[in-house]
């Protein structure tokens, strides 16, 4: 069992939906090619954390973008020749790293709330695309709900940046007949407006942060490399699932495309390193078929699982041993005192006809007295 | 004239109408000079905020050259513009009471008294360490936040009854996130897991069982991996230098990594404190600015 990364499953021509995951993906693309394995996952809970991505390499568990990276980072020490350039970072200072982190968490927050913002948010991009797509990954019973809820959980983040969209009101049709009050036209003109300006809002909050990254970008790769880094990784994600996806309503990628055609460029790169025909194929894992388990919740107490000592096997051994003998001895005895007792079933109608019986016979004697 | 009839007269005589003297409003005191009010501090004579956004603009007003603010620790959040502190209150010669300014208009107010900074660089030596501090302020406001709100002790399911029965807060709407009683409490619900954490924790009872989802599953492990990440990636950014990023005078970016420092090292937690306390040059850093932030204040 060699290294296998656990991702939500493919679509709009990218491994993964998710831009952890994706992120993950292109990162194990460029450190070690080819020594990995894919296996699409629809059930998070599956994860030791509930999120996707996770990786597993014989015992070790990597949970998260950071550790994965961490975990593969460190492959390249451990057992020579075998997985040789997974350390990427490698050539970066200690200053350079430290600047990395600080970076990398700013792309997954900022680049992730856009991101957010255009798959979950925008009403039109969460009916015609984001929901379809989740649903058809999801098995029966999950895909009627499951899709929602990752929704929601984007929810109390987006609104905290400010991000979350209002809600599309249902137009009714116009009637020809129908009188035009001025309330009803009043409300409808106020969504119009806020939704028009939402888009400048949203416009207004991408272009600092997506300035910055085309800033940092000097040359073809994050920190003035030849080579790319996990930055590079995890922004190209990001841009990537900005760009690609068929979004009816492209608001950041119609920007991305118009004015930071260096991001498009970079993001673009990586892909052709990673994922496009000329780049090392990845295997893929069949995912385990989805059973009646994965609908049960997972519990904090079902998810520690601790081996238990020799001493524990033996009681429990003697605890179930006595109380077979109880059961066993209880048998026994009820067979032994009720070996006289006959249990004869007697339904109401049949004590109801003996005791009418009863009644018709005294009844006779009475007649014969008089 | 018409007199009134006597029962009815000794009957009013047992009401008599009593006049008390007008209450004056207690806390009116003249504002005479700039007053923070802030989260009360960990002990009385202390002048730094217990509380990590308090601090941060205590830490702000500090560095650009402000001194003799004055402090006030008894205002309820809810008593605060936006239902949350600090805010800063400011005699002024037109309005008697003083204005009163939310923490966003702080630096504005700041600005024309100081005269303002260059709103191109902010303090900042050049472009690029303008750019770098954003993510700086991020790692700080995600990681380290989360990692500090991990270790906060959670009022006890009991203790959040009995507060909601017998103190129930000035607003009428009531949300189990008001974590009244903790030493960082503010009215509003401050950032939680789902807001700190990148991608945002899974409901506890998992995402695809059929139970409706509740809760939040965080993973102590992961916050405290980035924590520490985080952590250690400042120490070794700071190096030997006076300021973050290398600026020659003191920027926002440090008053806010000030405001999480100290209030780590503050903190009775030791698994959060270790990573902090061992690094030396953070440790020594965090006691030369404490002593300029305490100087600028003086608790009323």
């Amino acid at each position: 069992m060699g290294i296998v990364l656990h991702i939500t499953p493919a679509d709009w021509g990218l491994p993964s939906v998710n831009p952890s995951c994706l992120a993950a993906v292109l990162f194990l693309q460029l450190s070690i090619p080819g020594n990995f394995s894919v296996s699409e996952c629809t059930n998070p809970d599956a994860s030791p954390t509930g999120q996707l991505p996770y990786l597993t390499h014989d015992h070790h568990v990597a949970v998260n973008f950071s550790s994965i990276v961490k975990y593969v980072s460190s492959l390249e020490g451990r057992k020579a020749g075998e997985y040789p350039n997974a350390n990427i970072d490698q050539g970066l200072s200690k200053f350079q790293l430290s600047q990395k982190t600080a970076w990398s968490t700013h792309a997954e927050t900022h680049l992730g709330d856009l991101l957010y913002y255009m798959l979950y948010s925008v009403s039109s991009n969460w009916v015609n695309m984001t929901c379809q797509t989740l649903s058809s990954q999801f098995p029966r019973p999950q895909r009627y709900y499951v899709p929602f809820r990752i929704r929601e959980l984007y929810r109390p983040r987006l609104e905290a940046a400010g991000l979350w969209s209002i809600p599309d009101v249902e137009k009714e049709p116009k009637k020809p007949f129908k009188p035009i009050s001025p309330e009803v036209e009043k409300v409808e003109n106020t969504s119009v407006f806020l939704q028009a300006f939402e888009k400048e809002k949203v416009t207004e909050k991408a272009k600092p942060i997506l300035d910055l990254y085309s800033r940092l970008l000097k040359k073809d790769y994050f920190f003035e490399r030849d080579r790319p880094s996990a930055l590079d990784a995890i922004v190209a994600a990001h841009i990537l699932l900005l760009l690609e996806p068929p979004y009816p309503d492209p608001v950041v990628k119609q920007l991305l495309l118009d004015s930071y055609p260096s991001l498009v460029t970079h993001a673009r790169l990586i892909f052709s390193q990673t994922l496009a025909a000329s780049a090392p194929a990845m295997s893929k894992v069949l995912a385990p078929i989805s059973t009646w388990r994965d609908v049960l919740p997972s519990m904090p107490w079902s998810r520690t699982s601790r081996t238990r000592s020799e001493d524990e096997i033996r009681f429990d051994k003697l605890r179930w041993s006595f109380f077979g003998l109880v059961v066993g001895s209880m048998v026994a005895y009820l067979s032994v005192v009720g070996r006289n007792v006959k249990i004869r079933i007697v339904r109401a109608e049949d004590v109801a006809e003996e005791e009418e019986d009863e009644e018709l016979e005294e009844g006779d004697g009475e007649l014969e007295d008089s | 004239m018409l007199a009134l009839p006597t029962p009815l007269a000794n009957l009013f005589a047992l009401f008599p109408l009593r006049t008390y003297p007008p209450i004056l409003p207690l806390s009116k005191k003249p504002c005479t000079a700039p007053t923070l009010w802030v989260q009360s501090p960990v002990s009385p004579d202390d002048t730094l905020s217990a509380d990590v956004e308090c601090l941060k603009w205590q830490a702000y007003l500090a560095f650009r050259g402000l001194t003799a603010i004055h402090l006030r620790t008894d205002i309820h959040p809810e008593g605060c513009i936006d239902r949350r502190l600090p805010n800063l209150h400011t005699p002024s010669a037109e309005i008697e009471d003083g204005e009163l300014l939310p923490a966003r208009l702080i630096p504005t107010w700041v600005d024309s008294q100081k005269g303002a900074v260059d709103p191109n660089l902010e303090g900042y030596t050049d472009e690029a360490a303008r750019d770098e501090s954003r993510a700086w302020v991020t790692l700080l406001e995600g990681a380290v936040h989360a990692g500090l709100l991990l270790v906060q002790p959670q009022p006890s399911y009991l203790k959040q009854i009995l507060a909601f029965s017998f103190t129930p807060s000035l607003s009428f709407t009531w949300s189990s996130a008001d974590q009244s009683g903790t030493p960082s409490s503010n009215a509003l619900p401050g950032p939680s897991f789902q807001t700190l954490v990148t991608p945002p924790p899974p409901p506890a009872t998992g995402l695809t069982s059929p139970i409706p989802p509740s809760g939040v599953r965080v993973s102590p492990n992961a916050v405290m991996t980035r924590y520490r990440d985080a952590i250690s990636a400042l120490s070794e950014r700071l190096g030997t230098d006076r300021w973050f990023l290398g600026s020659s005078e003191p920027t926002p970016l440090d008053a806010l990594a000030f405001a999480y420092l100290h209030c780590i090292l503050e903190f009775e937690n030791d698994s959060i404190r270790v990573e902090v306390s061992r690094r030396a040059n953070l440790v020594a850093w965090e006691k030369r600015v404490r002593d300029t932030v305490k100087a600028a204040f003086t608790v009323v």
